[in-house]
């Protein structure tokens, strides 16, 4: 009985664990929201498909069609934010979400780029070759955008997507 | 006898530690100055790239990309050269080994390696003149695949990686 609770009381640990790297950037946007001059926006997976496929009607070659049709379809859901000038987020701000996200089991810190004023930095969740979370930070001087981005895209349609674009 | 032990394994990892430690304490220090531009590729990028490239790809390259774990790149306006002095004077001698010096329009070039058992495990370039540029590539390294990273790496500084192959 003992074993179960101490069983238990660690998967709930762990799920705990996965969900607080994501909840940590959903809380970023709640808590900015509101700020002046903010656009804050979730957009579901069907108007992401819907965008996709709208893409793809630009493209005369068939196979990039169908890439474009086929991206669309593992973004589940993608919610971002962007403060364009006058930002009340502060480096300490964002230094405490980019903490938060690095110490999440979940997402991994792939790429980190600074630039004068602006940094980019891209958290990753890949499991089995497949891309499950992506989330972008960029702090710009004034500007400040958070993306998050819910899929299930697989490596290998990236890999086609690639060819079929350096193709053209 | 146990004292003494102790006090060697103390030396030991005190000494491993700090030499470690040199490369990284300075990315650390400059990384978040504002004046230096800064990129790192961690190994999950890497092994990620390695997956997307395909066979269709060079076969060097993605023989690169493979084996390498991380990439940290570091540039600033350097016009007194005071930067690059810096960063040589604080590369362990005992530990980096010194391949090939090259002047290059004006720019100095100092490539160094980190051997263990004659497989490189990580390539310093650093490059001198008006801006000073530090790369750090860690992995499995082969040189002459790395040099025709040239190419492909689209970053300031990464056009000297063709040296390497010029010295082979």
């Amino acid at each position: 009985m003992r074993q179960l609770s101490t069983l238990t009381l660690l998967i709930f640990l762990g799920f705990n664990a996965t969900l607080t790297a994501q909840r940590s950037a959903h809380r970023f946007i709640d808590h900015f929201k509101n700020e002046n001059k903010c656009i804050a926006m979730t957009i579901p997976g069907y108007m992401i498909r819907t965008g996709f496929n709208f893409a793809s009607k630009f493209s005369d070659d068939n196979k990039e069609q169908k890439i474009y049709k086929s991206l669309g379809k593992h973004f589940k859901k993608m919610r971002f934010m962007v403060i364009e000038e006058d930002s009340n987020i502060t480096n300490s701000n964002v230094a405490d979400l980019l903490t938060d996200l690095r110490e999440s089991d979940r997402l991994e810190e792939y790429v980190k780029v600074r630039d004068n004023d602006t940094r980019v930095t891209v958290f990753m969740n890949e499991a089995d070759e497949i891309i499950k979370d992506l989330v972008l930070v960029i702090k710009g001087d004034e500007e400040f955008a958070l993306v998050i981005f819910k899929t299930d895209l697989p490596l290998n349609l990236l890999k086609e997507a690639k060819f079929s674009f350096n193709d053209n | 006898m146990k004292h003494l032990l102790f006090i060697f394994l103390s030396f030991v990892l005190t000494t491993t530690a700090f030499s470690q430690g040199a490369i990284e304490k300075y990315f650390s220090k400059y990384e978040d100055d504002e004046k230096f531009s800064a990129v790192y590729v961690s190994p999950k990028m890497f092994k990620m790239a390695a997956k997307v490239l395909s066979e269709q790809e060079n076969q060097d390259l993605q023989d690169v990309v493979k084996d390498l774990k991380g990439l940290r790149i570091l540039k600033v306006e350097d016009p007194t050269g005071s930067y690059f002095k810096e960063a040589r004077s604080m590369i362990p001698t005992d530990e980096y080994e010194l391949l090939m010096t090259a002047r290059d329009e004006g720019q100095k070039l100092h490539f160094l390696t980190k051997d263990n058992n004659d497989v490189i495990e990580e390539l310093l370039l650093f490059v001198g003149g008006e801006e000073f540029v530090v790369m750090s590539f860690i992995g499995k390294i082969d040189l002459e695949k790395i040099a025709k990273l040239a190419k492909s790496l689209d970053i300031e500084g990464a056009e000297h990686l063709g040296k390497l192959g010029e010295k082979n």
